[in-house]
């Protein structure tokens, strides 16, 4: 059975360079060309990756590991060399012919997208907001009145709390909106909760941008502004890729 | 489960394996055809992940694909 890994178009003079290892040890990746697409796929035995025996491969969490990353280091080798539709983690088809006709079915989909894609890379931008420490408190009130200092305190802490909420939802919007007029297409993804992300703070911006490649100076320009205004409040933004374009390249189901 | 190894990135030095995930895992062209394990094949990646992959919108998922019994095109008859 074959393995696909991404379709792939506008294949440059430097795409007949050979590609890294595949989604297995010393596996080969194949190109099967059809028109003016590809599909970048690696023979694999149905003993591994068969309907019958994938499950308890995917149960192991090291081994699946090692296949993600073989798919990504796949991906990541096709980008500077054609306009990369990348699949789906785990897309098997039977063989050549099974992954033909359905090239070939949905070729007017797959052209769409690639017209959509073409000349653009996506960009992660996380923004992590870090709670600022307790204000230094002021002594305890004693004698009379203390208790209504202490609620007026509550208020106005209360108050702060909700002000500080305020302004970080106007930063998350404007970032998001401003880094997206940069852009091709833009995604806001769901948070990633601490123990995913691993870093300091609360995530408060999951973003993927489709990015023109004539236009990524201005976009870089558009975040570095973004960090100059917003350091202030305790926000930190964190850029990665370019990546496959995973979020632009049609997550909703290509159907026949 | 030992330390995992870094992640290389494309051109930007390391990258979070949850943003791998994100991507590899939860987006991505689907490509429908004959084969279909494709689908069954990610669904099982969230149980199998369950150990990397904690947050709620996962499990959520994972709940939503256990509901949802997959388009019919996913049985492959051959």
């Amino acid at each position: 059975m074959l393995y696909v890994y991404a379709i792939t178009a506008d294949h440059g003079p430097e795409d007949m360079e050979p590609l890294p290892e595949g989604i297995l040890p010393d596996t080969p990746v194949w190109r099967i060309a059809s028109g003016g697409l590809a599909a970048v796929a690696s023979p694999v035995p149905d003993h591994t990756f068969g309907a019958e025996a994938l499950p308890a491969h995917l149960e192991d969490v090291q081994w699946t590991r090692a296949r993600v990353l073989g798919h990504e280091r796949v991906v990541c080798a096709l980008l500077p060399r054609a306009t990369v539709l990348p699949l789906k983690f785990c897309t098997l088809f039977s063989g050549e012919e099974a992954l033909r006709a359905a090239l070939s079915a949905h070729k007017k989909t797959l052209e769409q997208t690639v017209d959509h894609l073409r000349g653009a890379r996506e960009w992660g931008v996380k923004l992590f907001v870090e709670a600022r420490g307790p204000d230094p408190r002021a002594p305890e009130p004693v004698g009379a009145g203390a208790g209504a200092a202490f609620f007026r305190r509550k208020k106005e802490e209360q108050q702060a709390r909700a002000a500080a909420e305020a302004a970080l939802d106007r930063c998350v919007v404007a970032s998001h909106q401003r880094l997206a007029a940069h852009a091709r297409a833009a995604v806001a993804n769901p948070l990633q909760p601490p123990q995913l992300h691993g870093q300091r703070g609360k995530m408060a911006l999951n973003g993927a941008y489709l990015v023109d490649l004539q236009a990524e100076p201005a976009w870089r320009a558009c975040l570095s502004e973004l960090e100059r205004t917003y350091a202030d409040e305790g926000v930190r933004y964190a850029l990665s890729g370019p990546w496959g374009a995973y979020n632009f390249a049609g997550g909703g189901l290509v159907r026949a | 489960m030992s330390e995992p190894e870094p992640v290389p990135s494309c051109t930007t030095g390391e990258i979070a394996v949850a943003d791998l995930l994100d991507r590899v895992l939860h987006k991505g062209l689907v490509l429908w055809g004959e084969a279909t394990i494709s689908v069954a094949g990610v669904d099982l990646v969230y149980l199998g992940l369950k150990v990397l992959l904690t947050s709620t919108d996962t499990v959520n998922r994972m709940r939503e694909a256990a509901a949802s019994p997959p388009d019919g095109r996913n049985h492959h008859a051959g």
